[in-house]
């Protein structure tokens, strides 16, 4: 996740949002909406949904910009209240989307170039369904950990800082989550150990014919 | 993956008394922690000497492993949409975000009271609250405009030593803490949720634990998060010594409410439960809905999310300075009982069925609040509907646990420090 805005410019969007210049505003909301839109989405299992988390977010940083001190980067101050405002139990009340809803609406780069074997993007799809699926049905405070881990690679310590959470927490947490989708993708981990064996044998065999 | 040289290597405390896996003290989150590059050097040193020669232990590490390839293969996902345009009319527009959400229409509370010196002397009927709670909801949200939900406690009521305790106890947070905006935002976010599930006038049930023995709070406390295994979504809030006694309780420390969102059959269940470690020790009373309602205000509240008992935390930055923190399993290499008991966890079966009795119960909640259809059906539908006995009552009930700390002040937070601002921007 590597977001840097030159601190320059960080320092002259703030002072000129601030100034209730909502057009300064603006180039701060281009800048990091791409860039906070894959965790948010990651984190609500709902592209719809992440876009809505994204607008609240960036109103409720334009409203309380007065309290942003600077001691962190502007980025990481808009992430966190990103990812409080994707963790809000008020927006999951709301939505009444179910778990097939979220892979509909997927994302669009499923449509991103594939290798030219058809069963190949067949299973693949698959299995980025069987993924989603599995992500959805963890408990949204188990996701989040999942999310800011295997996806945003936080440590421990962010994410406990990040959720307001002790460390212990996040890895007892996070290894639950992993069990969880260890069970719900159970087909797919053990073709997945099943082929690194393979692959290991491979190599082992390879190494054998060179001696 | 594993360190051949730590086969031999003198450190080899754990598997020198067995195999590692099946030790009493052996913490599987471990394997996770592995993974994730985040075990000290020595304890690292001990689970690779472990791996070496625990072949279960691999297999399990391996399928940890696949797990976050699976994961890592999901493509990013990106979108066209510019929300520029949208987010700059709605600044123009200054409206309100949006309304606040609505806890569970219509529900009953149940209370449950458990102390070892405690007596609680209330709530009856027509007890009457001091204005604190309204007073720091005032403190609290003073430029949402959004309608004080408290209406019904009586606001002329003159401010009082705990209401400025509470107001005081924020703006010193806000002077001194750099996260203060997201601490408040996060701690607003968990009263909001409280809040939903309490301020419902159609209180029926409350229920007090009379313990006896001086972990008797520790005890109910741990039955009620055992229960709250199977609810998406809960509350604790912890009240101050001198709070509580303006709620009529008296005794030693501070009072746990739990509130849980629970089907009839749900919250009968729990009272079982509760009956069952507690015999002869559980009875009901009225609550008066004002108390209830107060709740929220008065304490510090942390939301959890089951089955990790360790979810339910409650802010540092406010524990230390007038409510509790459970901090048993907060660090698990520092007590290796509560690791030892954190990482038993589930049975497997268990483990397998939670997930869709929790997600259950979720669409119960969910429907519900979304105000689609009628609290009623949607509960009838969720419960079996074999054994649905015609009830007279609302089939769900929200639960308000109430149990008083023993030990009070003295187990207050001091495991962390505040979170380092940088975290996120580190990489």
């Amino acid at each position: 996740m590597v977001v840097r805005l030159d601190s320059e410019e960080e320092r002259e969007i703030t002072a000129a949002c601030r100034a209730g210049q909502p057009d300064a505003f603006g180039a701060l909301v281009r800048r990091f909406q791409d860039r906070l839109y894959p965790t948010i989405v990651r984190l609500t299992g709902c592209p719809a949904e992440a876009l809505d988390v994204l607008q609240d977010t960036f109103l409720k940083a334009f409203e309380k910009l007065d309290a942003f001190q600077g001691e962190s980067r502007l980025y990481t101050w808009v992430y966190r209240i990103a990812v409080n405002q994707a963790l809000s139990g008020r927006r999951k009340r709301r939505s009444t989307r179910s778990a097939e809803n979220l892979d509909g609406g997927a994302d669009d780069s499923r449509l991103t170039a594939r290798e030219d074997d058809p069963s190949a993007d067949l299973v693949r799809d698959e299995r980025e369904t069987a993924v989603r699926r599995a992500l959805a049905a963890l408990a949204p405070e188990h996701r989040a950990v999942v999310v800011l881990k295997e996806y945003d690679d936080l440590s421990y310590e962010e994410i406990s800082g990040l959720l307001g959470i002790p460390i212990g927490t996040v890895r007892s947490r996070l290894h639950r989550a992993r069990l969880e989708l260890k069970e719900l993708l159970r087909d797919w981990v053990a073709d997945e150990i099943e082929e690194e064996r393979h692959a290991a044998t491979r190599a082992d065999a390879a190494r054998m014919r060179r001696l | 993956m594993a360190d051949p040289s730590g086969q031999t290597g003198p450190r080899f405390d754990a598997a020198a008394r067995g195999r590692a896996a099946d030790d009493a003290g052996f913490d599987e989150a471990q394997l996770s922690a592995y993974l994730d590059g985040e075990l000290d050097d020595e304890t690292r040193r001990n689970l690779e000497a472990l791996l070496a020669r625990d072949e279960s232990l691999r297999r399990r590490l391996g399928e940890l492993t696949a797990v976050s390839w699976i994961l890592a293969e999901l493509p990013t996902p990106s979108s066209d949409v510019d929300l520029t345009e949208a987010i700059r009319f709605r600044l123009r527009e200054r409206r309100r975000l949006r309304p606040r959400a609505r806890g569970l229409a219509a529900a009953a509370v149940l209370l449950v009271a458990a102390s070892a010196s405690v007596v609680w002397n209330g709530p009856r009927r027509h007890a009457r609250v001091p204005g604190p709670g309204s007073i720091a909801l005032k403190r609290a949200r003073p430029a949402s405009g959004g309608p004080l939900r408290h209406a019904r406690v009586a606001p002329e009521t003159a401010p009082t030593a705990i209401g400025s305790m509470v107001a005081s106890s924020r703006s010193a947070v806000a002077s001194r803490t750099p996260r203060l905006d997201v601490a408040v935002l996060e701690s607003e976010r968990r009263r909001d949720f409280a809040r939903g599930r309490l301020d419902d006038p159609r209180l029926h049930d409350f229920l007090i634990v009379r313990g006896v023995g001086k972990d008797s709070a520790a005890r109910v406390d741990r039955t009620v998060r055992e229960f709250a295994r199977n609810i998406p979504e809960y509350a604790r809030i912890e009240v101050d010594p001198a709070l509580a006694t303006t709620l009529g309780a008296t005794g030693r420390g501070g009072v746990s409410f739990f509130v849980l969102a629970l089907t009839d059959r749900e919250s009968a269940s729990l009272r079982a439960l509760l009956s069952d470690a507690f015999p002869g020790g559980v009875e009901r009373a009225a609550p008066d809905p004002a108390v209830v309602t107060q709740l929220a205000e008065l304490g510090e509240v942390a939301v959890g999310r089951s089955p990790a008992v360790a979810d339910l935390e409650v802010s540092p930055d406010f524990t230390s300075r007038f409510a509790f923190k459970d901090t048993s399993d907060a660090d698990s290499e520092a007590q290796p009982d509560a690791a030892a008991a954190e990482s038993d966890g589930p049975s497997p079966e268990q483990f397998n069925s939670a997930p869709d009795f929790s997600r259950r119960v979720r669409s119960i909640a969910e429907a519900v609040d979304g105000g689609r259809r009628d609290a009623s059906d949607v509960a009838k539908e969720a419960v079996a509907p074999a054994h649905s006995t015609p009830s007279p009552t609302e089939p769900r009930v929200n639960i308000v646990v109430v149990r008083v700390t023993s030990d009070g002040v003295a187990r207050s937070s001091t495991g962390r420090g505040g979170p380092t601002a940088e975290a996120a921007s580190r990489r």
